[in-house]
């Protein structure tokens, strides 16, 4: 059947059946458009595409038209294609938008989570670079703390080394000291002993069973004067010894008297008297026998003995 | 071929004529209009994103192209109409397709500068020792 006889027998039944309106029949095309467009319809983005989705129930509508008025199937198919590819239509437009937004978020994300790696990669290399330079820092000092250390033990051994160099070069000087004490006593037959160098002086420079010096011992409290002056490091203790002969108290008396009697002389020659120790012992220490007269002669003395450098002396 | 030819049905034909048969309009306009649209969907890229619907579209204006040029009208206006539609879902869809591919790609992206960030989170720091 060609359109217009289709058309011809549309009409006359238009015409025979105009006076009741019917629902037409089920057109499985129209079902089938009418679904697509409630679904564009309630698909969640379609808010973001009205106008196509507005195409759609416009499309929908004609094929519905269509259908109603001329029962046409051929035409009611075509424009029920045209509408549910109008409603595939609106909803690519609305997955569109609805990508584009997420794109956008999306992009605003990375944008937002870069730069929180930026900042954290910063951050972290400034760390590591204050640590690094808290680490040079501290060696730099545990470095200078080091030398100065070194340094510090280097001034202790220099002083160290200075002060057994001065310690020695003390004794040694001591040493020399005294042996030139030694040798300026010489001319007084000087002995050294155990406490120190001791000048003896005889009898026969006093008076018999006195204390009184005679001219002669002059000469021996001049050079001792001498030796003292040339030596003021050193003191001298004068001690008196008598023989045997007599009492104690006699003795220890004679011994004294004799014992001051040197002391003033060498005050008079100009030694200082706190440089003047004097001490009595009477015929204690005895050096020779006291049974003969030589022996007792001898042991009529006065002995002088000399101080250490410091200006002590030792005990018997 | 089929011509439009309502001679024989001369009672018809008044009724036909109400029906709106021989003044079926040009298929020219329609198809101008389809090839706009294939036109818009091409330089939208369709070729690439949306073969199938253009494909379907080009066939179907050259169906309506034939069928105008052999004078019928009323079938070249739809085949024209339906291509393009098809055209314009054809750009429709290629719009939705690269914005679907771009969203992936800066997704993708986005999950591994996150897992690069926690990995890299994990990893020790160097601290300052202490102090001798």
């Amino acid at each position: 059947m060609n359109t217009c006889s289709k058309l011809f027998a549309t009409a006359a039944l238009a015409a025979g059946l105009s006076a009741c309106q019917t629902t037409p029949p089920t057109n499985a095309d129209l079902v089938a458009a009418r679904s697509a467009v409630a679904a564009a319809s309630a698909d969640p983005g379609a808010a973001r595409a009205t106008v196509e989705l507005d195409n759609a129930r416009l499309a929908l509508q004609r094929a519905e038209a269509a259908w109603a008025d001329r029962r046409d199937s051929e035409e009611t198919r075509h424009l029920a294609y045209l509408t549910q590819r109008r409603a595939d239509i609106a909803l690519a437009v609305a997955a569109q938008a609805r990508a584009d937004e997420r794109l956008q978020q999306a992009g605003a994300d990375r944008e937002r989570v870069r730069l929180q790696a930026r900042t954290r990669e910063a951050e972290v290399a400034a760390q590591s670079a204050r640590a690094a330079q808290a680490n040079a820092q501290m060696a730099q000092a545990d470095a200078q703390s080091a030398q100065a250390a070194a340094q510090s033990a280097q001034g202790q051994a220099a002083r160290s080394q200075q002060d057994a160099d001065a310690a020695r070069l003390q004794a040694q000087q001591q040493a020399e000291r005294a042996a030139a004490l030694e040798r300026d006593l010489q001319s007084l037959a000087a002995r050294s002993t155990q406490r120190g160098m001791v000048v003896t002086l005889g009898d026969v420079l006093f008076a018999t069973g006195q204390a009184t010096l005679q001219p002669g011992a002059q000469r021996s409290v001049q050079q001792l004067a001498a030796v003292l002056q040339q030596y003021p490091e050193r003191r001298v203790l004068i001690e008196g010894f008598t023989d045997n002969q007599g009492s104690e108290q006699m003795n220890l008396d004679l011994s004294q008297r004799r014992a001051d009697a040197f002391r003033v002389a060498l005050l008079a020659a100009g030694v200082d008297a706190s440089r003047i120790d004097v001490r009595a012992h009477g015929k204690a220490f005895p050096v020779a026998d006291n049974n003969t007269a030589a022996g007792r002669q001898q042991n009529r003395r006065v002995e002088v003995l000399f101080s250490n450098g410091d200006g002590r002396f030792a005990g018997r | 071929m089929k011509t439009l030819s309502c001679a024989p049905f001369a009672g018809a034909i008044a009724l036909a004529v109400l029906a709106g048969c021989s003044s079926t309009p040009p298929a020219s306009p329609a198809l101008a209009a389809s090839a706009a649209s294939l036109e818009a969907a091409r330089s939208a890229g369709a070729p690439e994103f949306a073969s199938p619907e253009l494909n379907g579209a080009i066939t179907k204006l050259e169906r309506a192209r034939t069928l105008a040029q052999a004078g019928n009208n009323e079938a070249a206006l739809r085949w024209a109409e339906q291509a393009d539609v098809d055209a314009q879902l054809a750009r429709a869809r290629t719009g939705s397709e690269r914005s679907r591919r771009a969203l992936v790609e800066v997704e993708t992206s986005l999950a591994t500068l996150r897992e690069e960030i926690s990995r890299s989170a994990t990893a020790t720091n160097p601290t300052p020792r202490a102090p001798q």
